[in-house]
């Protein structure tokens, strides 16, 4: 990195961290450290919802997803607005009106002590695993592009947001979001241009999207139904309607960001807007990983798009067959240009027939693109016995390889950044959920308020350094995007299970939900264990378990006292 | 479900271009229907 990106993303940070501690002055009521005293706006509660979901995951395994695999991805996210709606109808006025902290108060009320202490638990460990991914991504882009170590790496970006979220709690976490999402949407947008300026004068925006679309990377609607395909409009607007209504209903580190609207409308309308721009933001994304690819249409790209591993086995026995493979795959894109070209001119002339032509042997070309692909990984992996996915590193490596002085320092900044507001809200919904379900209720509950902010800042601090340990453990997953949401789906269905029968099902009880919960989180790891579908659809079997099990239990086991009322209860 | 939200005297958050809460839900899911539309457009324009 030059001295001006070292100069940005210096400024960048020091810049957020220096106003997270400022905004952590007045934290002396647990109020103000959990909840920022329930005094911000719906726009504040919009971006921080957005910063807490759009981590530096998004930004780095998102373009390189639409790279390899299109723009499908995109259909994940068709169920977050119905999802937004059934939260404002439901969900929202019943945690406004319990005055609670944590989503799982709610269900002390409402069935026992059990049941919330399970369902803190299933978040506590999802949280904590999944958020070790969230630091894992940004020390990734340190590690390759500075040769740091990676355990070193896990702990700077991890500890640096720790610098104020130990401080500052709630506060610190929604007035950084606001900074966080303005810088990150800025990057995008300039990323974007540049990938656009950096095609060949001849090859217009237009010209781009034609040549991927041909090559089926625009493949952003599949009206088909198939349980065992990932993404299409019915797992998305199904299985992504259940992990987002579980995601943002039930998961503390997105509930405490909307228990921090200053109204009940304020939060209302804060999760609307999110339900708004968040597919189209998304669909951004994985347009500049759509573009990137018609980037490299036109010139050679990496074989390998992860230079550390590149490195490692230039060091190997397997040296030399690491660059016969390289010498094929420059050979395939040498002879694959003039048939992009052939496409770019047959669209320009609007030949229908040459660009069928032109498609067909480009997709000849493709297929053998994608073998001395599999062959380059499968050496990798034999070689250096590490990660043989290079899906998380093809935004990174065009950043760095073409994009100009300042504006590495600038996109690094935006990835650390995005990162930093998901981590931030992470640690604290974990803190929330430690001191309020466990700490305070179990062991301390008459203590001074100031007790719970300084037990609320260890574990905060405990959480921190929890998830940098699990962080030294994700570097094997394949997409990181896809990891986050496979171990989402994992817990997200039974937890919003538990939800909805409290919602909905009056007459279960707290022992048929509770047996119900385990059963069914023991069927859905089975599930997933044994391949029996796509991870999407873990969350819709999760939670009709649930809800099946809690009242098949009832019926042949009932519970004479399970009427407790959630408004009166907590 | 509708006419309770709508005599709902705290409007607060309400944006100004809708007249109750279930219009907002409605917007919303409106958008969805409209954004699965262009996308379809934009996918079948390009490939």
């Amino acid at each position: 990195m030059s001295y001006l990106d070292w100069i940005v993303l210096s400024l960048t940070l020091t810049f957020i961290v220096a106003y997270g501690i400022y905004k952590s002055r007045e934290n002396s009521s647990i109020d103000s450290y959990l909840l920022a005293n329930k005094s911000l706006p719906w726009y504040h509660v919009t971006l921080s919802l957005m910063a807490t979901q759009a981590s530096a995951i998004t930004f780095l395994s998102a373009p390189g997803q639409a790279y390899t695999d299109g723009m499908r991805f995109v259909q994940f996210y068709f169920g977050l607005p119905l999802a937004m709606v059934v939260l404002c109808i439901t969900f929202v006025p019943k945690f406004g009106k319990l005055k609670i902290f944590t989503a799982y108060e709610f269900l002390e009320g409402r069935f026992d002590l059990r049941t919330r202490t399970l369902t803190s638990f299933l978040f506590l460990l999802q949280r904590g695993l999944s958020t070790g991914l969230s630091i894992y991504a940004p020390s990734l882009i340190l590690s390759s592009i500075l040769g740091w170590d990676i355990t070193l790496t896990n702990i700077i970006s991890g500890g640096i947001v720790m610098l104020y979220t130990v401080s500052g709690g709630a506060q610190a976490v929604s007035h950084t979001h606001l900074q966080q999402m303005g810088i990150v949407t800025v990057g995008m947008v300039i990323a974007g241009f540049m990938v656009v300026k950096l095609l060949p004068d001849d090859v217009s925006f237009s010209d781009a999207l034609h040549v991927a679309g041909k090559m089926g990377k625009t493949n952003l609607i599949d009206f088909s139904f198939d349980l065992n395909n990932r993404y299409n409009v019915w797992s998305g607007l199904i299985g992504g309607f259940f992990l987002q209504l579980s995601y943002f209903g039930t998961d503390q580190s997105q509930v405490g960001r909307y228990l921090t609207g200053s109204s009940e409308g304020q939060s209302k309308l804060g999760l609307a807007m999110n339900g708004l721009l968040k597919i189209p933001m998304q669909f951004l994304i994985l347009l500049v990983g759509v573009l990137v690819f018609a980037f490299y249409q036109f010139t050679n790209p990496p074989l390998f798009f992860n230079q550390v591993e590149v490195d490692k086995i230039r060091k190997t026995e397997f040296a030399q067959d690491f660059k016969t493979l390289e010498d094929q795959h420059a050979l395939i894109q040498k002879e694959k240009r003039p048939h992009v070209l052939a496409l770019t001119s047959a669209l320009n002339k609007e030949d229908e027939a040459a660009v069928d032509k032109a498609r067909t042997i480009l997709a000849a070309d493709e297929n053998k693109v994608k073998e001395v692909r599999g062959k380059a990984q499968t050496l990798l992996s034999k070689a250096n016995g590490g990660e043989v996915n290079d899906v998380n590193y093809i935004f990174l490596r065009f950043v760095i390889d073409y994009l100009p002085v300042g504006m590495l320092g600038l996109l690094i900044a935006v990835i650390l950044l995005a990162s930093m507001g998901s981590v931030a809200a992470a640690y604290n919904s974990l803190a929330s959920c430690t001191v309020m379900d466990i700490y305070k209720r179990m062991y301390h509950k008459d203590n001074e308020d100031i007790d719970y902010v300084k037990a609320s800042r260890w574990a905060t601090f405990f959480w921190g350094i929890f998830c940098i340990v699990v962080a030294q453990y994700a570097s094997r997953l394949g997409s990181m995007i896809e990891a986050v949401n496979v171990l989402g789906s994992l817990f997200y269905g039974v937890i919003l299970g538990i939800f909805l029968v409290a919602f909905y099902f009056k007459t279960i009880g707290g022992r048929a939900v509770f047996y119900a919960a385990v059963l069914g989180e023991i069927f859905v790891v089975l599930s997933y264990w044994k391949d029996l579908t796509a991870f999407l659809w873990l969350n819709l079997i999760g939670c009709v378990l649930v809800i099946g099990f809690a009242f098949i239990i009832e019926k042949i086991w009932p519970q004479s006292d399970n009427n407790p009322t959630p408004e009166t209860a907590v | 479900m509708d006419k309770k939200e709508s005599t709902d005297p705290d409007r607060d958050g309400l944006p100004p271009f809708v007249s109750s809460w279930p219009q907002l839900y409605k917007l919303l899911i409106a958008t969805l229907v409209v954004l699965i539309a262009l996308f379809y457009l934009f996918m079948t324009h390009f490939e």
